[in-house]
This record gives structure tokens, sequence and C-alpha cells, in this order.
């Protein structure tokens, strides 16, 4: 099953680029793949991923150059280990003399390296993620689904942290979510993802008044913002292909309002709306 | 005979488990016509021919009083066959009647009944069934008996877990409403789907109850010499290890693990089976 | 300390219906026996008064509820009657008799547990690879392999063929002075003493029965190593685990397999008592002087005060083991002890 289909993405260091899509968007697979935490049965069938210039595979333990790339999870507490207390947890990864600062740098009290995940809350596990993924000094985060399961106080301080500590080192983030206005508030561009496919790329206030692609348009109506009285919440039509059946080329097609029959000859072109702005589709929204 | 479409089909997967389910049928036509087949006499001794090594005339030797162990192997493989066949169908029988009640009414019912499951399940099984042939005498019928009992508890569970699962399933309901009592509910509707479980324990628990069988003959229990049984066999041959006369134990020996071999691979490719056809 | 407490008494309760029925199962098995019980204790050629006495003695003639409690009282006083053979109070010549099989059955679980868990590793790394398949097949064939013949094996391969192995006539060779018994295990005992010698041939006689012993075990070990550590491996902080590029070896060994060893060693405790039985066949093939040599004697020799009061005892330490297993469970598991 071909989960991604010619993917192409860019981040730049010190941006938070959000990667937004629904549930089974493959959004998830695709950040497996840069963070090399794919299953060892996977494999790249076209294209690649470059870190600085330099090809890179979709597993870390087989690559023969290193691509400072962390991630942190969407469920915090099930991502640590839980028979070994934090604090040591750390020390695996950064050594004992780091323990100290990397809590603080998450604000979190020292007194916690004692505790067991299963002893704190889904916050200051994220928090350990996240002082375990700053351990090894990454120049790329990607952040997938981090406030997920999260109350809304606990998720606006998480994003806060991830956002002070992006600027302050200089560290590019890739924020992944199905959240749309979580991306908006916190994101300086934003990459839309539908079925493995990525359908349009554009600066955040671009993408939320002038959207290009009929799906990021939807996405946006179909946020809770949107509506007055629940009454109007909007529904996107239709389902999420089933990938391991024979698929259109545009995997939109189905679920579009603007699809037509030149949609399903060949592959939506990448047209470049402005130097940071692209679309794949057809007959895109004007 | 969709049944036999689904064995085909998942033997075609897996060419393992079919060699060794062929295996199986060999060795029990073997068991059934080998006595027509065999040369020598199981029972003849003839001092002169004592302790020979294996040669073209005794392919596995003689033993001490000058039997042909192979002779006596084939013979033998009816016996154990038997014993461990009859004492797994005695133990399905009881242990599907004990976990369909438990399963399906539930309350102190069940709980009697896993009382008792437990209680057996509580003694190591080799030690009970010692404690039960030397209680009830030293028989071929109470070897059956005991490594029944003994293996009571695996069906009983199974069969209990299984109707458990699907007590409050749509087709029982179906069935119910139709008019049938509780009791027909259960043996007729309920109870067929447990099969699949059940042929996999059984070929599991088949090959235990031959190594239980042959072990309980090997320290004197069930069978008597004359008699020829894999595991009296063994012991016999068991004396002459340290003096260098090895086919006397070791050919029974690799014939009982060959065939306990061969019922587990079978039972594992059965379970993958149903695995796999139940995942699709 | 309190809920810990709770946890063990709440266990104890919850066993004693199965030791109860043990019990009743032990009596049960007493009575049974065809004929006259009188008799089958009495031994051979008793005389019409000795039998007599007997069945006052048992209360054969009262009726059964009775004849149970008085056994119950019996037990609880720890008599288990007296052995035909030895003369000796049953218990007594279990307990003299048990450390042989503790030292026995504790190597070879030690041992399986050094077989199994690197096979159950292996294969569950290299999953569906040629290792994982060799791994399946010894396993299998070594749950297919009756302990009477893997002991009968290894001592004409390691005794007969290749020499390096002492005769299978015991726990020491024969002629020579035990060590003074301080644990009953005759290795230990004989290196508390510096007797070194001893020490070295009480190893080398230990060795072969208890790789007997252990190969029974290997089977389901390697299974569930194998099975937890797959569990493990797919589970979410191990993915985790990869990100933050930790060292290969703590990946697997600190965080992977301490992760799956709750259920394995669960599994050992199950198989621990399952050898216990198992030693019955592996004591007489070694002349192991322990307690399941002691019931085969009995057995061939119709002690059944004996042979009864084995099974029971061998029962009644199996539950007790399960549960020690299931309390120790609760402890090791940091997240039951500390109530998360």
């Amino acid at each position: 099953m071909q989960a991604l289909d010619r993917v192409s993405l860019a981040v730049e260091p010190g941006e938070i680029v959000g990667l937004v899509g629904e549930s089974g968007s493959g959004k998830s697979v695709l950040s497996y793949a840069i963070s090399g935490l794919l299953d060892p049965g996977a494999r790249i069938v076209g294209g690649e991923i470059r870190w600085r210039g330099v090809p890179i595979g979709p597993i870390r333990e087989h690559r023969t150059t290193r691509a400072a790339v962390v991630q942190i999870f969407q469920n915090p507490r099930a991502s640590l280990n839980p028979i070994r207390p934090i604090g040591r947890q750390l020390s695996d990864v950064a050594g004992k003399d780091r323990v100290v600062p990397l809590l603080e740098s998450v604000r979190l009290d020292a007194s916690k390296a004692r505790n067991y995940p299963f002893e704190l809350s889904g916050g200051q596990c994220q928090r350990v993620g996240i002082a375990l993924a700053l351990a090894c000094e990454p120049e790329l985060l990607i952040a997938d689904e981090p406030t997920t399961g999260l109350d809304v106080t606990t998720e606006a301080a998480i994003m806060k942290l991830i956002a002070d500590l992006s600027r302050t080192r200089g560290m590019a983030t890739l924020l992944v979510t199905h959240n749309l206005p979580l991306a908006t508030a916190h994101c300086r561009r934003i990459v839309v993802m539908h079925a493995g496919q990525i359908v349009e790329s554009a600066p955040v206030a671009t993408l939320t008044g002038a959207p290009r692609h009929p799906y990021s348009a939807e996405l946006l109506a179909a946020t809770p913002q949107h509506a007055d009285k629940p009454d109007d919440l909007h529904v996107i039509g239709g389902q999420l292909p089933d990938l391991a059946a024979p698929l259109l080329p545009c995997r939109f097609a189905t679920r579009c309002g603007r699809h037509q029959s030149d949609c399903d000859a060949t592959s939506p072109p990448l047209s470049l709306v402005a130097p940071d702005h692209f679309v794949a589709c057809r007959h895109p929204l004007c | 005979m969709a049944l036999i479409a689904a064995l085909q089909d998942g033997f075609r997967r897996d060419p393992l488990t079919a060699i060794t389910a062929g295996f199986l049928v060999a060795v029990c036509a073997l068991a059934l016509i080998g006595p027509w087949l065999t040369v020598h006499d199981p029972l003849a001794t003839d001092a002169a021919d004592a302790l020979r090594p294996p040669s073209w005339r005794f392919p596995c030797g003689t033993d001490q009083v000058g039997r042909d162990i192979c002779t006596r192997i084939v013979y033998a493989a009816r016996l154990d066959l038997a014993i461990a066949a009859s004492a797994v169908v005695l133990a399905i029988v009881v242990g599907s009647a004990l976990g369909s009640v438990a399963g399906f009414f539930g309350g102190w019912i069940d709980r009697i009944a896993m009382w008792v499951v437990d209680t057996i399940m509580a003694f190591p099984l080799f030690v009970l069934a010692m404690g039960i042939v030397a209680a009830l005498g030293s028989s071929v019928e109470n070897i059956i008996y005991a490594t029944a009992i003994v293996n009571v508890p695996f069906y009983a569970r199974t069969v209990r877990a299984e109707i458990n699962q699907r007590r409050e399933a749509g087709f029982v309901e179906a069935a119910r409403v139709s008019g049938n009592g509780s009791l027909r509910v259960l043996a007729y509707h309920l109870f067929p789907t447990t099969v699949p479980q059940l042929a996999v324990q059984m070929t599991l628990t088949m090959g235990w109850a031959m190594l239980n069988a042959a072990s309980l003959s090997y320290i004197g229990l069930g069978i008597r010499p004359p008699t020829p049984e894999w595991g009296i066999m063994v012991a016999e041959g068991a004396g002459f290890i340290i003096t260098g006369e090895w086919w006397v134990a070791l050919f029974p020996g690799l014939a009982l693990v060959l065939v306990v071999l061969s019922l587990n691979l079978l039972g594992d490719g059965l379970r993958d089976m149903i695995d796999a056809r139940e995942r699709r | 300390m309190a809920p810990l407490l709770a946890t063990i008494l709440r266990r104890l309760l919850l066993g004693f219906p199965t030791l109860f029925g043990v019990v009743a199962v032990s009596f049960a098995l007493t009575r049974l026996l065809p004929g006259d019980p009188a008799v089958y204790f009495a031994g051979a050629a008793p005389t019409p008064e000795a039998i007599a006495d007997l069945r006052r003695t048992l209360l054969l003639d009262r009726p059964l509820p009775q004849q149970f409690a008085a056994y119950l009282g019996d037990l609880l006083h720890g008599n288990l009657g007296r052995s035909l053979v030895t003369g000796q109070p049953v218990l007594q010549d279990l307990s003299t008799r048990f450390p042989a099989t503790l030292e026995l059955t504790l190597t070879a679980i030690a041992l399986a547990l050094l077989i199994a868990v690197p096979l159950g590793v292996a294969g569950a790394m290299r999953k569906g690879s040629g290792i994982d398949h060799i791994t399946r097949m010894v396993s299998t064939t070594a749950l297919s392999l009756p302990s009477f013949f893997t002991g009968l094996l290894l001592v004409f391969v390691f005794y007969y063929l290749m020499g390096i192995a002492p005769a299978p006539l015991g726990r020491l060779a024969p002629m020579s002075f035990p060590p003074p018994e301080r644990t009953g295990f005759m290795v230990l005992d004989a290196a508390l003493a510096g007797d070194w010698a001893a020490s070295r041939d009480a190893a080398a006689h230990l060795l072969l029965p208890a790789l007997a012993l252990a190969i029974a075990g290997v089977g389901p070990l390697t299974r569930i190593t194998r099975s937890a550590m797959l569990a493990v491996l797919s589970s979410d902080f191990i993915r985790a685990a990869r990100a933050y590029d930790l060292s290969r070896w703590k990946l697997v060994y600190a965080y992977a397999l301490r992760n799956a060893m709750l259920p394995v060693l669960t599994t050992a405790g199950v198989v621990f008592s399952f050898l216990i039985s198992a030693n019955v066949v592996v004591e007489k093939i070694f002349s192991w002087p322990g307690i399941g040599s002691y019931a085969l004697e009995a057995l061939v020799a119709s002690d059944y005060a004996a042979v009864q009061g084995f099974v029971l005892a061998v029962a009644t330490l199996y539950v007790l083991i399960n549960i020690a297993i299931d309390i120790l469970y609760g402890i090791v598991d940091v997240r039951v002890r500390l109530g998360g």
C-alpha cells in the first residue's frame, strides 16, 4: 500500500510549519518517515528525503548521515518507558549532568525526576517528552499531535513552550495536527494534506483568507469558529478513500464540488500561485 | 464441505503444516495396517538374537530377549495412539460439557464448575496422573481416565471462553426466539462455533496425552510388559544405555518424539490458519 | 506497606477454596483404593490384628465426613502418615529429601531461562527471518521431548560416548562423603566448607539432570519471551526511544526486555511448578535422592501413605507457588505497587 504520493515539503530553520489534515491522511506516516521511525520493512518508492541537501532514508538506524531531527508524540505517557523514573530516562539520553537543566528548560520541577510516568499528568509527560527531544540537540522538531487529549490550558502552555524553544534555539518545527485553528494560531506556514497527497502549501494569512484548494476551503469552513450555531457546523462530504483500493490521480476527486472529467485523467499539476504558495489542483478556487 | 475447502486453502498457504498432517496420516495408517506388514512377531523371544545392533534383518536392532524392535514399535503405535485418542476424546466430551454449561448459564453453576477445574489444575498434572493410577490400580483404562481427567481443564476453559463470548450474539437470540429451549440453543447453535478452537486444542493435547501416557508407562504404571508400548520400551532399554546398546531405548523414544512433534506442529499450523481466517 | 499486606491476604483467601479442593481430592485418593484401604496401608503380609488396628486408627468404620475431619486434623498437625519403606513419618522423609529436588529444579529453571530468553529475544528482533524459524522449531521440539528421553539421551551422549559427564549415580561420586549440611544445596555446602573438589564434583553431577529438566522448560519460556518481546517492540514508547538515538543495547535490554520480563517471570513460576512434577522421571534416571524418586520407590513398593503424602505435598506447594507468583507480580510491577 502506498501511503504517501508525491509529497513535497520544505522546512527552514527557525520556522514553525503546520502539516494539517484529517485523521488517516498520512500525516503521521510522513512525520515518521522524516524522523526515521518507520518500521524496518518500509521503503521509499520514489523521490527522496533530503537533510541539508543530503538524501536520507526512512529508517533512522540505517542512515549514514545523522539527521538532527526528533519527534514528540500524540500520547505522551505511552511514549515514555513505564517502568523507569523520568530522571533516569533523561540521563539515558543526555547524561546525568544535564537532567536538571533540561527539566528546568521545560519548566518542570527538578523533584519530578524521581517520578514514574504514571505518576505525572499528561501535560507533564509531554514536557518530559520535549525535554528528551531537546536533549538530542535537534535542528528539526516534529510535533505529532502534541496536545491532542490535553485540556485547553495545558495545550496553550505546551504550545507556548514549543514556540519559545523554537525561537530561542533557532529550531525548525513541524507541527502535525488535524486541528486547523491550532495550526493557524502558531504556525507561519501551513501545508494541507489529504489521503497521502499534499494539496496546498501557503502562509497562514493567505490560507485562512484566500485558500486555493477546495479541500483547504472545506477544512476552514468545518472549523467550529466559523459556525454561529452548532447546527451551522459544516461537514466535509464523503470519506477518505481506501488507500488499499485502486485510486484516482487526484484523491480528493470523489469528494470535490469542483470535480470535472479532466481531473481523472492525470495527476493534478502543481501550480505556483506566489513564491511561497503552491496548489495541486486542476480547477483551484480563485 | 466448506471445512474441506478451508483446510485445502490453509494447506496450500502453509506447506509445512500440510507435510506434518500427511506424516500423521501415514503414522495412523501404519498403526492400523502395520501389523500385517511386519515380518517378525513382536512377542517372540529368541535368546540367540538378543541385543543385536541395527541391521538389514532387524532395522532397529533387537532387545534383551531377542525381539525385533522395529516390529514392536509398529505394534506399539496402535496402543499409544489409541490411548492418547481415547483420553483426548473423553476429555473433550467431559470438558466441553462442563465448559458449555458454565459459560452459558453463568452464576453459581459457573463458579462451581470453575472450582472443579481449578482444583484439577492445582495439581501438577503428572503427579495427579500418578496419584490416580496409584489409587485406582495400574491398567490401560486407568491411564486413559487419568490422562483424560488431567486434560479436562483445557477444554473446559476453552469452550467456556468461546461460549461466554458469543452468549449475547444475534444468532443466539434468533435461535431462542424461534422457540428453541436453552439446552437446544447451547447444543445446536452455540457449541458448533467452538469447534475450530477445539480442533487446535485437540492436536496440542493429543501430543501431551501421548507424552503423559508414555511417561506413566516409563515409571511402571499402566501397560505391563511384554505388551509393546513406546514408554515401556524406553524403560526397558534405559539400563542398556550405559553399556552401549543404544538402539533399545533410542528408536522407540524417537518414534514417540516424532509423532508428538508432528502433533505439535500440526496444532501450531492449525492455530495460525484459524487466526488468519478470523482476521480475514 | 498496608496495601501490600492487603494484597497478600486477599490472594491467600482467594487461594483457599482451591487448597481445600486439593485436600479433598487427596483424601478421596486415599479412600478410592479398590478394596479395603487398611490393607493397603498396612503393608506386605499384614496380620489380621494389624489390619483391624489400622481400621480403627483410620476411622474406616466411621462415616466419611468424620474421616475427613480426622484427616484434616492430621494434616494440620503435619501428620501425613508413616512410610512403610522407611518407617519414618512421611513429612519427615519429604522434608529431608526436598532440598535435593529444590537444588535440581532451581538450577534447571536458571538454565532454561539462560537458553530461552536469548532465543526468544533473537526471534522477536528478527521476526519472520531464518533465526526466528529456528527459534520456533527449537521451542516446539523442546515441547515434544519427554524428560525421560532427554535424560537418557544426555547420559548416552555425554557419559557413554564422550565420557565427560560423571556416571548418573546421584549427587556425588560414589564412596565420597557429603559435606556438612547447611543449605541442603550440595554445591553450596561444599563450597561453604571450603571443599572445592567436592563442590566441583557436585556441580558436575548436577549439570546433566538439570539440563534434562531445563529442556522441558525451554519450550514455553522461549515462546512467552518471543511473544512478550514482540508486544513490547511494537509499543509507542519503543518507537519514541528510537527517536532519541538510544544505543541498541540499551534499547533492547534496558527498555524492551525489562518490560517484557514480567510475563516471562510469571511463566517461569508456572514452569517451576511443572518441573517439580517432571522431577519424578529425571530423578529416577540419575538416581537423584529427591522427593520424586522417593515417590517412585513408594509407588513400586505399594507404600500408599508415602505416595499420597507426596501428591498432597506437591499440590500444596504448587498452589502456594502460584499465590507467591501473583503477589510477586504485584510487587514487581511498579504501577501496581504504587497504586497507579
